[in-house]
């Protein structure tokens, strides 16, 4: 439990919510039987389907109903050997669950997995897609490290493109400086040589200068400046300019 | 641009001391409401809780409820097929439910009641040919389930079955410029993934791969002025870093470097003086997770009242001694 305050309520209060809870309860335990009972008979129930995404919507940490799920696609898989227009839409039906569920949880690894193994299973996935979605989660929250994560898996895909993946970097930290994620994407990025240097040099000194309380930023000035291309004298002249 | 600190600010009538008959309540209660709301909606963790609870009465020196129950629940748990061991009854074998389980199986020293050549084949089976491991046969990669798998083996002392040098270098491929480890190779440091690689490094023997002082400066700048430790730069602080952090600087021989009773006076003001428990930050709602990791970042801290904790393994140190299990401490 992260970051739930605690909130009084009156005796009334309590009683409603014991009675929405006492509810809720029932509703998921009925749901998760019938899901059970389904999944031990081998076969592909869309009711059963259906009720294992009303819980995961609310409850996406429920692991073994992902598991479930990949055992129909599987289902799917075999059923559709022929029929490939079948397969992609109903894969496409399921990246799109995820993403509402990551859209409630977005911190939440089952998610994230389900969607990078429906990817992994999929006759013709759009890992560019993948990319696009990526940038949108994080600019919704810059620091989801599930979503970097994820990301990487889909440049592995994709390839690499050095300049732009830099350039995603620095975009990042100009709009906040204390954007740890972005100083150790740029650690991974980058061979620093006697010709990137200067400029990483630049652009970490801007940062601590601008806001030399945020913390995110040291660690990689420091990293640069135990770099064996500085030299001696140049660390010495950066060293004595943080004295002002 | 500039950024404002985030951190949380202490109150004046704070507890400062530990509310140990109340936590006792707190943890016992917890494990009889079997049919609230919390606990169903929780099932899919239910092993993991028990050794949350379980574990944390033991650091407190109490064991209320009857150890048959739990063993049995345990070895219901276990999937006859796989030789793993799932969350709960009706749910999948998971590595993460597989280590759970042998710790608590090893608080009461009933190992032998499961299949252990099954959990051994369950772990073993899970090992990729990069020395990574996966957390069920689904193949996701974290470097929190090599933490699980070794962990595991050792308490069963079946360490032999993996391929060790292949799984450190997979941990070593994670090791970031700052010194940390994040959950897969090139994945941001974070002080939870952290705590998994240096533990799976201090069971293996194999710390010595680490640097040392870099990682350490990186945990110790954790700290807040409110004494609460983070779990990454530029985020709030949250008792159960209390843990992740400590305890790795405990492994790496550096506990001196963060300010103990700063971090003392924050992990008691998280205690809920009515309810008993510990939460991630004061005034917020208690949790087993979060009063085990209090209580356990408590004992690293010297409290004489609390047992002494295992830093690799989260575990009363009786127990580990009991099992013969040494880990490697740096100086």
């Amino acid at each position: 439990m992260h970051g739930r305050i605690k909130v009084r309520t009156t005796e009334e209060q309590k009683i409603l919510k014991d009675k929405e809870n006492k509810r809720k309860i029932c509703a998921y335990k009925k749901g998760m039987a019938y899901i059970l009972s389904s999944r031990k008979k081998d076969s592909y129930d869309p009711e059963s389907f259906s009720i294992s995404s009303q819980i995961l919507l609310l409850n996406p940490h429920v692991y073994t109903l992902w598991n479930y799920r990949k055992e129909v696609i599987l289902m799917e898989i075999q059923k559709c050997c022929n029929m490939e227009n079948e397969l992609v839409k109903f894969l496409e039906k399921e990246l799109d669950f995820t993403q509402q569920c990551i859209y409630n949880s977005p911190k939440c690894y089952s998610t994230w997995h389900h969607r990078y193994w429906i990817l992994e299973n999929h006759p013709s996935p759009n890992w560019d897609n993948e990319y696009t979605l990526c940038l949108k989660y994080l600019t919704v929250d810059d620091r989801n490290f599930l979503c970097w994560d994820y990301r990487r898996l889909i440049l592995n895909k994709t390839g690499l493109c050095l300049e732009k993946e830099l350039e995603f970097s620095t975009d990042r930290l100009n709009i906040n400086f204390s954007n740890y994620s972005s100083w150790h994407y740029r650690s991974t990025l980058r061979v620093l040589n006697a010709d990137t240097l200067e400029n990483e040099l630049n652009l970490v000194q801007n940062a601590v200068f601008t806001d030399p309380y945020d913390t995110s930023a040291w660690f990689y000035f420091r990293w640069i400046l135990n770099h064996k291309e500085i030299l001696r004298e140049k660390r010495k002249e950066v060293l004595e300019s943080l004295k002002n | 641009m500039g950024s404002i600190l985030k951190d949380v600010e202490l109150k004046e009538n704070i507890p400062t001391t530990v509310i140990f008959s109340k936590h006792i309540e707190f943890l016992t209660d917890y494990g009889q409401q079997k049919e609230s709301y919390e606990a169903v909606m929780t099932d899919y963790l239910r092993m993991s809780g028990m050794y949350w609870c379980l574990t944390a009465l033991e650091l407190i020196n109490t064991s209320p409820f009857p150890k048959n129950d739990i063993v049995e629940f345990i070895k219901s748990c276990q999937d006859t097929e796989s030789g793993g061991i799932s969350a709960s009854n009706d749910h999948d074998p998971h590595l993460l439910y597989t280590l759970s389980a042998v710790q608590i199986l090893c608080l009461y020293d009933s190992l032998d009641a499961i299949d252990l050549e099954g959990v051994t084949r369950y772990v073993a089976s899970l090992q990729n040919p990069d020395g990574s491991f996966a957390g069920d046969k689904w193949g996701e990669i974290d470097t929190r389930f090599s933490f699980c798998a070794v962990a595991t083996l050792s308490l069963i002392k079946k360490l032999d079955v993996i391929n060790i040098d292949k799984a450190v270098e997979f941990v070593k491929s994670c090791m970031n410029f700052d010194g940390g480890f994040g959950s897969r190779p090139q994945s941001e440091s974070h002080a939870g993934l952290i705590y998994c690689c240096v533990a799976f490094l201090s069971i293996t023997g194999k710390l010595d791969i680490v640097n040392q002082d870099n990682l350490a400066w990186w945990l110790c700048e954790r700290q807040l002025p409110s004494g609460g430790l983070n779990g990454r730069p530029e985020k709030l602080p949250d008792v159960c870093y209390s843990w992740w952090v400590l305890s790795s600087l405990a492994m790496l021989g550096r506990l001196h470097w963060i300010d103990r009773n700063a971090l003392k006076k924050y992990i008691l003001a998280c205690q809920d003086i009515e309810t008993g428990g510990f939460a991630d930050r004061p005034g917020d709602m208690p949790d087993p997770y979060h009063t085990l990791f209090g209580l356990a970042a408590l004992s690293l801290l010297g409290l004489e009242s609390i047992e002494k904790v295992n830093a690799a393994f989260c575990m009363p140190q009786s127990v580990i001694d009991k099992l013969q299990i040494h880990i490697q401490m740096l100086q």
